[in-house]
C-alpha cells in the first residue's frame, strides 16, 4: 500500500509541485524569520560581552518608570559621591561613571546625521581602556567643554575630520563643538548595530544630556581573582537605599535581551505573515488534493476492488500529504537562509547597520520549519483524504465522474463557522486581544470560503457574462461554473489575501480621514513644527517663536513616559495657555483649565478608570518621586492630546526634556508668508525640525500612515503571490482533466489562440471573484476594527473606492498571469493524444 | 461546401498518395503505414477495415489532418494538407471537415443544440437556419436539443456528434469507430443516419471500423494490413466482410502499433 502511495506520488509529482510552491514560501518565510532572530540575537549576545569584558559590576539608580513598547526603563541617575565611594570597596580595581543619552551631529550639508531608526547617543567619554570598549583609531579624548569625540561610522558618513568644527543638536540649545577624535568599537567596527555616538567631555555631557548631576551608570572593574558576585555584594553595601548593582554579566544579558526583544518584536510581525501565507498555503493543498483525488477515482476505486481498507486509502493520501510537507518544509528552510540574508540586506538598506554573524541555524528552527510545514499539508489534505476513502469500490467499474454532491451540509457548517468566526473576531476587537481577533479572522475566512460555493455559480456567472459574445469566452465561463467547489475554493485563497489587503486599506483611509478631522478641529495653530527621531528640541526653540513679530502664541508639546497606577502611559505636556487656542478640546465635564498640579484626562481614561473631575490621581514621571495631581477637566477623546494632558512645568521631570513639536498661532493681520519665512530661519540650526502649516501637518500624519499600510501591502503580497500560484495550479490541473474536452475542441477546428482565451476568461472569472469577495470581507473587517478603535479615536469610516476598482482589476490581471501557464499547455496538447487520453 | 455537388466525379473527396507513417526510429520503429494510395470519392459511404495494429485509425487521423505523414500526400478536395502548418489545418478542420468519435464526443457543459453549433461558433459563422432544420431532424433529437450530454443516452450523444459534423457542410466526415461504445441498436442508428446523410444530403463519409455489420452500411471497404491495402469491396455485406476479415487475420497475425 505504502509502495502504491509513493509510486503514485512520484506520477504526479509535476501537479504537486505546484501546491508545493504555497508551502515551501510559508516555511522559508517561517525559518528566514526565526534564523534571523537568532543569528542577530547570537551575534548581539557576544557584542555586548565584549563590550561590557571588563565590567564587573555595574551600578545605576531606581527605574522610574518600566520600560515598555521596545523603550528602555527610565532610571534616577546615581548621586555622584557613590563613585568616590565605590572606588574605595575592597577588591575594586578601577570605576567610572557615565552620563548617557541622546545628541545629533548636524552634517556638513545641514542636515542630522543617522536618525532613521537608529538611534542617536550621547555620552560622555571615558579614557579608560578596561572600562570603555570603544578605543580611538585617530586624535585624541576630549579635554574642553566644546570638544566631541565620534564614532568612526559617523566619521564615514559625515565626512568629518578631526579639527572639523561641528554643530551638535541636544536638549539644550545648538551649539558648535571641535572633532577632536575618532573612535571604534571592539574589533574596528565602524558602530555596534548603525547607531551614531557622541563622546563628550564630562562637564559638557551633563549640560549636552541634561543630567546635571549624578551617574547614569557606573562601571567597575575588579582585581584579579575578585568574582563578579562577590564584588556586587561588596558594593551594594555602600550604596544608597534604592540604587542598584549588578554584575557585569547580568548587564550583557539585559542589554542584548532589549536589543532581542526589539528583534523578536520584528519576527513575530514576520511570523504572523508567514502564518498568513501557510494558511492561504493550506487552502492550495486542500485543493489540489481534492482535484488529485477526484481526477484517481477509479485508481482509489480498484484499490478498494482489490482489497484495500477504507483506513488504508485515507491514510495513503494523508502520507502523500505529508511527504510533499516534508519536502516542501525541507527546500523552504533552505530557502530560509536566503530570506534570514535578504532580510539582512533589508535593514543595511535602511540604515540600520547590524552586527554581522556568522548564521545561527538552532535545532528549534528545523523542528519548526518541518513541523509547520508538515502540519499543515496534513490538515489541508484531511477532508480531500476522507472523501478519497469513501470511494466506493464500484466506482472502478462506472465511467462517469460521481455527481456533484449537495451543497446544504456544507453551506449549514459555513454558516456556523462564519458566526463562530465573527464573534470571536467581535471578542477579540472588545478586549480579548489580539490573538483571539486573529484567530477568529482566521475563522472567518474558512466560514466564508464554506459558504462562496453558493454564490460562487450566480456571480462568476455574472462576472463571466461580458465574455459571453465569442465562444472560448462562453466556453471559459461555463467551466467555471462546473465545478462551484473547485471555483469557490481557488477564489478563496485569493480571498484571504485581498481581505487583509482591503481591511488594511479601509483601516488607513479611516485613520486619516480620522487625523484630518481631528486636526482640524483640535488645531487652532497656523504652524506646526515637528521632531524627527527620538531626540527632539530644545525649549529655547518656544522661546524664540514667541518672541517673533506676527506669531500671537505658541507652545511646546512634550511626550514622554510616566507610570499611573500600575501601567506605563505616555503623556504630553503643554503651556496652559494654549488650551483653548492652540488646542481645542471638546470639554466633557469639569474645567479645561491646565495649571500645575492639575491634569486633563481623555473620555477613554475617565472610563477605563473610573477617575473624575475633582479626584486625584498619583504619578510618576522619569525623573523626580511620586507627584499628585488633580483631575481639572475630562475631555473628548483626541488623538492629537493623547489621554493625559498635563502644563508644561512637569516637563523638567520627564525622562527627556526636549520638545517633539511646537504649534504657532499667528496674530490678527501678520503677514503669514512673512512669518514663516521667519519660523523656517528660527528652526533652521535644527535640521530635525520640519516646520508645516496645518494642511502639511495632516499630509505629513497621512504620509506616515500610508508607510505602513505600503509595508503591509508588501508583506501581504506573499500571500497574493501564493494565492496566484493557487489559480494556476487549479487551472493546470482542470487542463490535465479536460484534455479530452481540449483535443476534441482541437480537433473540431478550435484555434490555438482560442483555446489559450478560453482559459484565460476561466482564470480571470476566478481571480475577479476571489477579489470581489475578498472586498467583501475586508471590508467587514474594516468596519468592525474601525468600529471598535471609535472610542481610540478612528471616528471616522472611509472607503478607499478607487484603490478598491484598482485591486479589482489587479485581481483580473493577476488571473491574465495565472492563465499563462496552463493555457500554453492547454493550447499545445496534441490532438490525437489528447482524444485518446484516459 | 461546394465540390460536394459542383464536382461529383473529377476530384475525391479525400485521397492518400504514397502514404506512409513512422513512428519511433531504431529498434523501435514502427512502420504503421507503409506507401497507402487510395481515393474515398465524394458523395460516398467508405469503410476502413482491418485488423488491430493494420494501421487504419492512423490513415484516418492522416487523412483528417490530425496526424502528420512521415511521407507521401494527403489531399481533402484540392488541398494537400501535408503542405499545411497548425493554423492551416485548425482552419481546414473547423470549416471542411467533420469528426465523430468512439466515446468522448461531446462538451459536457453545453447542450446538445450548442454542441452542434460549437464548430461554427468555434468559426463565428452562422449556420444556415434552413440547414440546421434538415439535420436535426435527420438525427431525429428536435425536442432533445436542450439537454445536456449527460441526460442523452450513448445512441444519442452519437446522433448528436453526427449532426455537429454535418452542420458545417464539411467536404468530409471522419467517424473513428462511432459504434464502438454503443449497443446494437443504437449503433444501428447512427449508422443509418451516417448512410442517410449520404445518400440523401450528398455527404461524403469516411469511417473506420472493425466491426463487419458497422462496415456492412458502408457502400465501399477499404481493406488495410500491416500498413498496407490488400483490397477493397463494394456494396458490402456483414458476411461477405466477416469473411474477408478472418483470411486477413490468418494472413497477419501480427502487426505493428
Amino acid at each position: 500500500m505504502l509502495r502504491a502511495t509513493l509510486r503514485s506520488l512520484l506520477a504526479r509529482k509535476l501537479r504537486l509541485l505546484l501546491s508545493a510552491i504555497a508551502i515551501v514560501l510559508g516555511v522559508s518565510f517561517v525559518s528566514g524569520a526565526l534564523v534571523l532572530t537568532d543569528t542577530l540575537g547570537k551575534t548581539f549576545e557576544s557584542l555586548f560581552d565584549t563590550v561590557n569584558k571588563n565590567v564587573a559590576v555595574a551600578v545605576r539608580g531606581p527605574v522610574t518608570v518600566e520600560g515598555s513598547q521596545g523603550a528602555d526603563s527610565s532610571r534616577e541617575p546615581v548621586a555622584e559621591s557613590v563613585l568616590a565611594e565605590v572606588r574605595k570597596v575592597d577588591g575594586v580595581s578601577e570605576a567610572a561613571g557615565y552620563v548617557f543619552g541622546y545628541a545629533v551631529l548636524v552634517g556638513k550639508n545641514g542636515k542630522q546625521i543617522g536618525g532613521s531608526g537608529v538611534p542617536q547617543f550621547g555620552l560622555n567619554w571615558v579614557d579608560s581602556k578596561r572600562l570603555n570598549s570603544a578605543y580611538l583609531i585617530s586624535g585624541r579624548a576630549p579635554r574642553a567643554p566644546d570638544e566631541i569625540v565620534i564614532n568612526k561610522g559617523m566619521a564615514t558618513t559625515s565626512g568629518y575630520k578631526i579639527g572639523d568644527r561641528a554643530d551638535v543638536l541636544s536638549q539644550q540649545p545648538t551649539s558648535k563643538y571641535t572633532i577632536v577624535g575618532v573612535f571604534a568599537q571592539p574589533g574596528g567596527k565602524p558602530s555596534l548595530g548603525g547607531e551614531t555616538m557622541i563622546g563628550f567631555q564630562i562637564e559638557a555631557a551633563r549640560k549636552v544630556l541634561g543630567i546635571p548631576d549624578g551617574f547614569t551608570e557606573i562601571d567597575i572593574a575588579a582585581d584579579p581573582g575578585v568574582s563578579q558576585p562577590v564584588l556586587r555584594d561588596r558594593v551594594a553595601k555602600v550604596l544608597p537605599a534604592q540604587a542598584e548593582a549588578i554584575t557585569g554579566k547580568k548587564l550583557s544579558e539585559e542589554q542584548s535581551s532589549a536589543i532581542k526583544e526589539g528583534i523578536g518584536f520584528f519576527s513575530t510581525f514576520l511570523l504572523v505573515f508567514a502564518a498568513v501565507a501557510l494558511f492561504v498555503g493550506a487552502f492550495i493543498i486542500f485543493n489540489t488534493f481534492s482535484m488529485l483525488v477526484a481526477q484517481r477515482t477509479r485508481e482509489l476505486a480498484l484499490l478498494r476492488a482489490l482489497g484495500a481498507s477504507k483506513r488504508q486509502v485515507n491514510i495513503s493520501v494523508l502520507i502523500e500529504a505529508m511527504v510533499v510537507g516534508a519536502i516542501a518544509s525541507a527546500i523552504g528552510l533552505g530557502l530560509g537562509v536566503l530570506v534570514a540574508i535578504g532580510l539582512q540586506g533589508l535593514f543595511a538598506l535602511i540604515g540600520a547597520d547590524l552586527p554581522s554573524g556568522p548564521l545561527v541555524f538552532a535545532p528549534r528552527t528545523v523542528v519548526a520549519a518541518f513541523a509547520v510545514g508538515i502540519i499543515v499539508t496534513a490538515v489541508a489534505a484531511v477532508f480531500p483524504a476522507r472523501r478519497a476513502s469513501s470511494v466506493s469500490p464500484m466506482a472502478a467499474l462506472r465511467d462517469a465522474a460521481t455527481p456533484d454532491r449537495s451543497l446544504r451540509w456544507q453551506t449549514i457548517i459555513g454558516a456556523v463557522v462564519l458566526v463562530l468566526g465573527s464573534v470571536a473576531v467581535g471578542l477579540g476587537l472588545t478586549g480579548s486581544g489580539l490573538t483571539v481577533l486573529g484567530g477568529g479572522a482566521l475563522v472567518s475566512f474558512i466560514g466564508v470560503a464554506m459558504l462562496s460555493p453558493i454564490v460562487s455559480r450566480p456571480v462568476a456567472g455574472f462576472l463571466g457574462a461580458p465574455f459571453q459574445r465569442r465562444i472560448p469566452g462562453r466556453l471559459g465561463r461555463t467551466n467555471t461554473l462546473r465545478n462551484p467547489r473547485r471555483t469557490a475554493s481557488t477564489a478563496a485563497a485569493l480571498m484571504i489575501g485581498l481581505a487583509l489587503v482591503s481591511t488594511v486599506s479601509v483601516l488607513g483611509a479611516s485613520l486619516k480621514a480620522s487625523i484630518e478631522k481631528v486636526a482640524n478641529a483640535t488645531l487652532g495653530a497656523e504652524f506646526v513644527l515637528a521632531s524627527e527621531g527620538q531626540l527632539g528640541f530644545s525649549p529655547s526653540v518656544v522661546d524664540k517663536l514667541r518672541e517673533q513679530p506676527g506669531v500671537e502664541q505658541a507652545t511646546g508639546l512634550a511626550y514622554g513616559p510616566a507610570t499611573l497606577g500600575s501601567k506605563v502611559e505616555y503623556v504630553t505636556a503643554v503651556a496652559p495657555s494654549a488650551v483653548g487656542s492652540l488646542i481645542n478640546l471638546e470639554r466633557t465635564s469639569g474645567s479645561m483649565t491646565l495649571a500645575p498640579g492639575t491634569v486633563l484626562i481623555s473620555e477613554g481614561v475617565a472610563k477605563d478608570k473610573g477617575v473624575k473631575a475633582g479626584d486625584t490621581i498619583p504619578v510618576q514621571f522619569g525623573k523626580g518621586g511620586e507627584q499628585t495631581f488633580q483631575v481639572g477637566g475630562v475631555y473628548a477623546d483626541n488623538q492629537i492630546v493623547g489621554g493625559y494632558l498635563f502644563d508644561e512645568t512637569v516637563i523638567k521631570d520627564f525622562t527627556i526634556q526636549s520638545l517633539f513639536a511646537a504649534l504657532v498661532k499667528l496674530s490678527d493681520g501678520a503677514n503669514v508668508a512673512e512669518t514663516r519665512a521667519a519660523i523656517d530661519e528660527i528652526a533652521t540650526p535644527y535640521p530635525n525640525i520640519n516646520v508645516q502649516d496645518q494642511s502639511e501637518f495632516v499630509q505629513s500624519q497621512a504620509a506616515q500612515i500610508d508607510q505602513v499600510v505600503t509595508i503591509l501591502y508588501v508583506l501581504l503580497t506573499l500571500s497574493v503571490l501564493i494565492a496566484v500560484l493557487g489559480i494556476v495550479n487549479t487551472l493546470a490541473l482542470s487542463v490535465i482533466e479536460r484534455t479530452r474536452e481540449l483535443g476534441l475542441l482541437r480537433a473540431i477546428g478550435m484555434s490555438r489562440r482560442q483555446v489559450k482565451r478560453m482559459i484565460r476568461v476561466e482564470a480571470v472569472v476566478i481571480a475577479v471573484f476571489g477579489g470581489l469577495l475578498g472586498l467583501a470581507v475586508g471590508s467587514a473587517f474594516g468596519v468592525a476594527i474601525q468600529q471598535a478603535l471609535e472610542s481610540e479615536g478612528v471616528t471616522e469610516l472611509q472607503f478607499p473606492w478607487v484603490r478598491m476598482v484598482v485591486f479589482v482589476v489587479l485581481a483580473g490581471l493577476a488571473g491574465v498571469l495565472a492563465a499563462w501557464l496552463p493555457a500554453r499547455r492547454g493550447s499545445r496538447l496534441n490532438v490525437l493524444s489528447a482524444i485518446a487520453a484516459e | 461546401m461546394t465540390s460536394a455537388e459542383a464536382s461529383p466525379t473529377t476530384v475525391p473527396a479525400t485521397r492518400a498518395v504514397q502514404l506512409t507513417k513512422v513512428y519511433g526510429s531504431g529498434e523501435t520503429r514502427v512502420i504503421a503505414l507503409d506507401g497507402v494510395t487510395a481515393d474515398f470519392p465524394v458523395g460516398v459511404f467508405s469503410a476502413i477495415m482491418g485488423p488491430s495494429g493494420s494501421g487504419k485509425s492512423t490513415l484516418m487521423h492522416c487523412l483528417a489532418g490530425l496526424d502528420n505523414v512521415s511521407s507521401g500526400e494527403v489531399w481533402i478536395g484540392d488541398t494537400n494538407l501535408t503542405a499545411l502548418k497548425d493554423k492551416a489545418l485548425t482552419q481546414l478542420r473547423r470549416d471542411r471537415v467533420g469528426f465523430v468519435f468512439q466515446q468522448f464526443n461531446l462538451l459536457p457543459t453545453l447542450t446538445a443544440e450548442e454542441n452542434i453549433r460549437l464548430p461554427l461558433d468555434i468559426a463565428g459563422r452562422k449556420p444556415d437556419a434552413e440547414w440546421f432544420d434538415t439535420v436535426v431532424d435527420t438525427i431525429g433529437l428536435r425536442n432533445r436539443l436542450g439537454h445536456r450530454p449527460a441526460e442523452l443516452s450513448g445512441g444519442q450523444q452519437q446522433r448528436v456528434a453526427c449532426a455537429r459534423a454535418l452542420l458545417s457542410r464539411p467536404d468530409v466526415v471522419f467517424a473513428d469507430e462511432p459504434t464502438g461504445n454503443l449497443d446494437s441498436r443504437s449503433g444501428a442508428e447512427v449508422l443509418s443516419f451516417l448512410r442517410s446523410s449520404v445518400r440523401e444530403l450528398g455527404q461524403s463519409v469516411v469511417m473506420v471500423t472493425h466491426d463487419p455489420g458497422a462496415a456492412s452500411y458502408a457502400d465501399r471497404v477499404v481493406f488495410l494490413a500491416d500498413g498496407q491495402i490488400v483490397d477493397q469491396m463494394t456494396e458490402p455485406t456483414a458476411e461477405r466482410v466477416l469473411d474477408k476479415m478472418k483470411r486477413l487475420d490468418t494472413v497477419a497475425p501480427m502487426a505493428g502499433a
